[in-house]
């Protein structure tokens, strides 16, 4: 699975996170996904929205959405995630983060991965 | 005495230090051997978290290799810097030539030429492990003869790091090496660069 290394901003006061994480890039996923390794700094973001999401076990959940900036090597991308603190990995979907964004190519931690907008 | 650097002060000293280094014709540069300069306590996986950070910003390319990180400042790493306060030129420029007893010049001379010798530091975990194997299982113990490959493979041209990572795996279950192991994974497992 590929990986890209991340670094979340709050978009509304400029604070970047202090810490790179890995994202999972999965390109069938319609959301980014964030969980409680960013607790409090979600904290300082007010929800804009709320999103079900339904896992591969079936459990839906409600979790609130938020708009972070993601960056990536250098390049900051808008995007939304939805928080749930007990999801065990982050995640950025392919789908919703393409939809908002141009495209570009980045070298993933694991192996070569080409993210393109069509 | 010197004050202890914040680490977002090392995050900004390393990329002053990187621009240098730039300047003066020299490309990739150490950060283990950069942060053991500046005195500050890391070790070797907060190291790649470091250069992770500084390449995920666009700061630096950085790539990883068995022991060590290097790193080579990039255009945009070069343009936060120059936007820093004006003063923060001058304080960096003191903070590192009053540690290292050096000019900035010899500075930069001294941790581009100083080698980095990974396999010293590994080799004393590797001995560390098997002392305590030896302690808590005896003499004949396989994790022994698994921790005696993992040095063998070290000592080739070509070590087989899927080899290595099958053995570090399997010694992970033994708890009071565990931090052994990681620190062996954080040297040995590379990530892709």
């Amino acid at each position: 699975m590929p990986y890209l290394n991340v670094i979340v901003k709050n978009p509304e006061t400029g604070e970047t996170d202090k810490n790179t994480s890995q994202f999972l890039v999965d390109t069938g996923a319609s959301v980014s996904i964030i969980n409680s390794r960013y607790e409090s700094f979600i904290q300082k973001i007010k929800p804009y929205d709320s999103f079900k999401i339904q896992y591969g076990n079936g459990g839906l959940k409600n979790c609130p959405m938020y708009h972070v900036a993601a960056i990536i090597k250098g390049i900051e991308f808008n995007i939304s995630v939805a928080y749930d603190a007990e999801c065990p990995f982050l995640l950025l979907g392919h789908f919703e983060f393409m939809e908002r964004n141009s495209y570009t190519i980045f070298d993933s931690y694991s192996s070569r991965l080409q993210i393109i907008r069509l | 005495m010197l004050k202890k650097l914040k680490y977002t002060t090392l995050l900004d000293y390393l990329l002053y230090i990187l621009s240098l280094a730039k300047s003066s014709g020299l490309r990739y540069v150490s950060l283990v051997s950069l942060v053991e300069s500046l005195k500050y306590e890391a070790s070797f996986s907060d190291i790649q978290e470091i250069g992770k950070y500084l390449d995920t910003m666009g700061w630096a390319k950085v790539f990883f290799s068995l022991g060590d990180v290097k790193a080579q400042i990039t255009s945009r790493g070069m343009v936060y810097v120059e936007e820093k306060p004006e003063e923060f030129e001058k304080e960096a420029a003191s903070y590192i030539e009053s540690l290292a007893k050096k000019t900035l010049e010899d500075f930069i001379i001294h941790v581009s030429s100083v080698p980095v010798d990974p396999q010293k530091t590994i080799f004393k975990i590797i001995d560390a492990s098997i002392g305590k194997i030896k302690k808590y299982q005896g003499e004949h113990s396989d994790f022994l003869i698994d921790l005696e490959v993992v040095k063998i493979e070290l000592t080739k041209s070509l070590p087989d790091f899927q080899l290595i990572e099958i053995k570090l795996n399997k010694l992970s279950a033994l708890e009071y090496i565990s931090s052994e192991v990681q620190e062996l994974k954080d040297y040995l497992l590379v990530p892709a660069n």
